[in-house]
């Protein structure tokens, strides 16, 4: 360990680490533009230049290692005024054209300036700008604005390092270097939108995102992803309904305009996968159901929420009644909360049944954003896609649903068919992804002979169409929870929007009809959290509270540290 | 509570007498009715909508969008305008520009005339001149609220 002061603080820390680093755990944030806590020092940038005692020049600080007994200052008025000039020359062929810009006001360009910028320009003529190329396509995804580089190396350095594909470097000299592909050929791969991330500036824009909203017109909302098992920690940027939103004729509220990755050193570090990023669009689809439904001789028709609880309660109770507990069953789903699982389970054991078989989404086919050659369900990568595509296979078998559901393995269906199962609860729609034909056909026969078949899930299906009640359930935005990760980490996801139409957040349905078997009553995921942890082992002990924002590891045995990832010393920083 | 005083009416002779008073009144009305038929240069009432005083040109008219020397839009969508807005009435949509120097436009541009308060603050924000209240035309009145939403043809026409 090293001990150095920074502007009078006195740090501690491990040798090796850079004057950057160390300022940032003494809670100073010294500006930075090619500076990223997750990839390799380029120092190209030099806004980092601070004075260190006993060296006549300033030194960039990103890479200067710590020496016992070291004094740095960051502020000292020389280098206020060596930025200034180093931030006139980053800008000399900036086109500062920020109201076009859509990384306008999340730019680093932007803010630094107002911080430690502010110089009084040598350039008087704009029009002596060298004149790059704008609006160059790279690929599906990604817009490049050469003009707007300020050639930090951020993206070259991403691509040689975390997806290793080499695609971006610099090309031709001096004032005419610019950030491009060889031959202008498309970026591939499945993380190309963290490029996005990672430019300090608007050089590099989504084309999913840009022009769609100003960034200050939506407010970030943490949550969890939900298209695989690894749980990447993520940021929903809403329109919340209500309050003083302004401008909604053309950017509607209660809506989700984008999902940006938020930094978890253990499980996503800074990246999530474009599939990820495009999985809001799941949430503003047509078809998502936004009514309870009810099998009728003319199909399934609209009714009203009372009338669906008070149905099925007093069915279920019937045919519990008539053939025994036995007879009633209840399906777990891996897509759904701890939560939502342990209220069917709950319900269930009130009925005299013990629920075991969950179902797991396999995905078939592509997904928007994916680049393959297999099917997404098959797909996994050594960064950060899991082959499990489900966001809560551990959770779902913590709480006690141990065997998967398949065609012939869990029972499930042979039991159906030979009339021992009378009465199914679904939570989500496990036949959706079995697209042989012939395999779930035969499915869809054996739950025909339900005589009771509920299904509670936030789309359409062929099953629902076949259900005896539908239930409108919401997807992973509209609601609140825990999912168990691959690791087995219980992390948090919040409601970001109001439930589409007469949707009921999943856990809302599932614990009236706990109250209706005289299970209790619970009034929040909080309070179903509380029971859960206090009844099932491999819980015991969290709260939300623990949970925070980093999530608790199952078993309990400790609360990670953010520190404890390899490269997590740019904690709190903003890229 | 208000102190009320109460005071006796007392009327003169005249009034009591009612008639004099009476031709007294018809006298004044009179003079002014020759007055103003000879001399019609000295009315006061102005003959709107025939005929307008004039108006500071430093007033905030009805809003118009400025064009480039091809007749397009200079309007960038940049919603620097609806964001200063006030009133919450300035709606637009912004769309690709074939230009990528240029590379944003309006697709929609809507602004509700019946929300506005003219306050002026949409074109101190706009950082390309493309928008201003210069038009010496006020706001347009209608029937229904509807209609006193204005689209992008008809604030560039002006």
């Amino acid at each position: 360990m090293m001990t150095l002061t920074i502007d009078g603080k006195k740090v501690e820390v491990p040798e090796g680490t850079k004057v950057i680093e160390a300022a940032q755990k003494a809670g100073i944030t010294i500006p930075r533009f090619c500076y990223h806590p997750a990839l390799s020092i380029a120092g190209v940038c030099r806004l980092c230049t601070v004075a260190i005692e006993g060296q006549k020049k300033g030194a960039i600080s990103c890479n200067t290692p710590v020496a016992e007994g070291m004094v740095v200052y960051t502020n000292t008025p020389e280098i206020q005024e060596t930025r200034k000039g180093i931030y006139e020359l980053h800008m000399a062929n900036h086109p500062i054209d920020c109201p076009v810009c859509d990384q306008s006001g999340e730019c680093v360009l932007q803010n630094y300036y107002m911080q430690v910028g502010r110089y009084k320009s040598a350039f008087k003529n704009t029009a002596e700008k060298v004149q790059k190329r704008k609006v160059v396509h790279l690929g599906e995804k990604i817009v490049l604005d050469t003009e707007r580089c300020i050639l930090c190396d951020r993206c070259v350095r991403f691509c040689n390092e975390i997806t290793k594909n080499y695609e971006l470097n610099r090309f031709n000299r001096g004032n005419h270097t610019e950030i491009g592909t060889f031959e202008n050929r498309p970026l591939t791969g499945n993380y190309q939108e963290n490029l996005v991330d990672v430019c300090p500036v608007g050089a590099l824009l989504s084309k999913d995102f840009r022009f769609k909203v100003r960034v200050w017109w939506v407010e970030p909302v943490d949550s969890i992803c939900n298209q695989c098992s690894r749980g990447c920690n993520i940021q929903l940027h809403v329109r919340k309904k209500g309050g003083q939103v302004q401008n909604t004729v053309f950017h509607p509220t209660n809506e989700v305009y984008r999902i940006k990755p938020r930094l978890h050193a253990d499980v996503n570090s800074y990246w999530i996968c474009d599939v990820g990023r495009y999985s809001y669009k799941q949430i503003h689809t047509e078809s998502r159901l936004s009514q309870p439904l009810k099998k009728g001789p003319r199909g399934l028709q609209a009714k009203g929420w009372a009338d669906a609880f008070e149905d099925i309660a007093s069915r279920m109770r019937g045919i519990a009644q008539k053939s025994g507990p036995s007879s009633v069953a209840a399906l777990g789903s891996a897509q759904h909360t701890n939560e939502e699982n342990y209220l069917l389970w709950r319900w269930m054991k009130k009925m005299g049944t013990s629920p075991t078989v969950y179902h797991r989404a396999v995905p078939k086919g592509g997904r928007p954003g994916f680049h393959g050659d297999v099917d997404w369900g098959e797909f996994e990568d050594n960064l950060l896609i899991q082959k499990d595509k489900n966001p809560n296979t551990r959770g779902v078998q913590a709480v006690g649903f141990h065997k998967e559901f398949t065609l012939d393995g869990a029972g499930l269906l042979p039991a159906i068919e030979r009339g021992e199962i009378k009465a199914l609860y679904c939570l989500g729609d496990p036949l959706r992804d079995l697209q042989n034909k012939e395999t779930f056909l035969s499915a869809l026969s054996a739950m025909e002979r339900l005589e009771l078949l509920v299904v509670q899930d936030a789309y359409p299906s062929d099953l629902a169409s076949r259900a005896t009640w539908v239930l409108p359930g919401v997807t992973f935005a509209e609601k609140e929870g825990t999912f168990t990760n691959f690791q087995g980490r219980v992390q948090r996801i919040r409601k970001a929007i109001e439930p589409l139409g007469e949707a009921k957040a999943d856990w809302e349905i599932l614990s009236e009809f706990v109250k209706r078997f005289e299970g209790g009553e619970f009034s929040s995921a909080e309070g179903i959290f509380e029971a859960l942890a206090q009844e099932i082992p491999a819980f015991h002990g969290m709260t939300y509270e623990m949970i925070g924002s980093k999530g608790v590891m199952l078993p309990l045995t400790q609360t990670l540290s953010p520190q404890s990832g390899e490269r997590a010393k740019g904690e709190g920083f903003n890229p | 509570m208000a102190i009320v005083v109460q005071r006796k009416e007392r009327l003169s002779l005249a009034e009591r007498l009612y008639i004099p008073i009476l031709l007294g009144g018809l006298v004044v009305t009179t003079r002014r009715f020759f007055r103003n038929l000879f001399h019609p240069e000295n009315l006061v009432t102005v003959q709107y909508p025939e005929e307008r005083r004039p108006i500071s040109p430093q007033l905030r008219f009805r809003h118009r969008l400025t064009k480039r020397e091809d007749g397009t839009p200079r309007c960038v969508a940049c919603m620097c305008c609806p964001t200063a807005c006030p009133a919450n009435c300035i709606h637009i949509e912004p769309q690709e520009h074939s230009d990528p120097t240029i590379e944003k436009r309006p697709a929609r541009f809507e602004i509700d005339l019946s929300r506005c308060v003219f306050c002026g603050l949409c074109v101190e924000a706009c950082p390309c001149d493309a928008i201003r209240m210069d038009t010496g035309k006020l706001g347009s009145p209608s029937y229904q609220l509807k209609n006193m939403v204005v689209d992008i043809d008809f604030l560039l026409k002006g």
